[in-house]
């Protein structure tokens, strides 16, 4: 890596709480490395991994076995992530957030991982294209 | 990334639960089963230890929101005590933090029932 090029991690993924659980590791790792402080890194792991564990709970069935590609820029004054994945067109953005006091006291043991998502973030955008799908998550950053 | 970790035990009508490890996707089911199995056998005022807990995504807050409903239904309540520094912050992010009732530890947690 050059002086003036922003720190990348790119990798792939599979659809399954096993490679998640990778994804995770490799994802802090890379974070550490870079001086990231603890509490960005906290929560773009967070926001990574309930993204990708949307893919595998709710992903189009006929393609579980495609891989999901992360794209993770440390570029200050913000980290740029790139989730893209094959299947059904399904916008996060487009979703109105539960209110989040109704949703406790109704019990409900799904649905917040979109809320944690937007919440954590600072931006998030979505882009569908023939079957491709692709989350953008930027969130502020600024080295210490 | 850790496994999940659960211990119960009964402290005269109040039941203490420590939980530990990563509390995600894979271990959410584990969690949701073992919590409501206490629930089943009549646990109503528990209380969860959370010092253990190094990761918790939705998965796993998700377990622990349904079955505090069902405690409650049976008319006890899900209390958290021993929340490391970590999993408070995103509590508190993301909004959390003033729906549960959260103690500093376990004696203050089972003597608030």
């Amino acid at each position: 890596m050059g002086k003036d090029e922003s720190p990348i991690l790119q990798m792939k993924t599979g659809r399954s709480g096993r490679s998640l659980d990778e994804t995770r590791r490799r994802l802090l790792e890379f974070l550490q490395r870079n001086a990231v402080h603890d509490d960005i890194s906290s929560q773009i792991e967070l926001a990574v991994y309930e993204a990708i564990a949307n893919i595998i709970e709710h992903g189009d069935r006929a393609y579980r076995k495609s891989s999901v590609q992360l794209h993770i820029e440390i570029a200050p004054p913000e980290i740029r992530i790139s989730i893209r994945y094959r299947g059904n067109e399904f916008d996060i953005t487009a979703i109105e957030l539960p209110d989040l006091k109704r949703h406790f006291h109704s019990g409900r043991d799904g649905g917040l991982g979109i809320h944690i998502i937007r919440t954590l973030m600072d931006r998030v955008e979505y882009d569908f294209s023939g079957n491709s799908n692709e989350l953008r998550m930027v969130k502020k950053y600024s080295p210490s | 990334m850790s496994a999940l970790q659960y211990s119960s035990s009964k402290k005269g009508d109040k039941v203490l639960i420590k939980i530990g490890g990563s509390l995600d996707l894979d271990a959410a089911p584990k969690l949701n089963k073992k919590l409501g199995d206490d629930i089943d056998k009549g646990a109503k005022k528990i209380v969860l230890n959370l010092a253990d807990v190094d990761y918790i995504a939705s998965a796993g807050l998700g377990a622990i929101i349904s079955n505090n409903t069902k405690a409650v239904k049976g008319g006890g309540e899900i209390r958290l005590s021993s929340m490391p520094e970590k999993v408070a912050k995103i509590f508190t992010l993301l909004g959390f933090i003033n729906l549960f009732k959260i103690y500093t530890n376990d004696e203050e947690a089972l003597k608030s029932f």
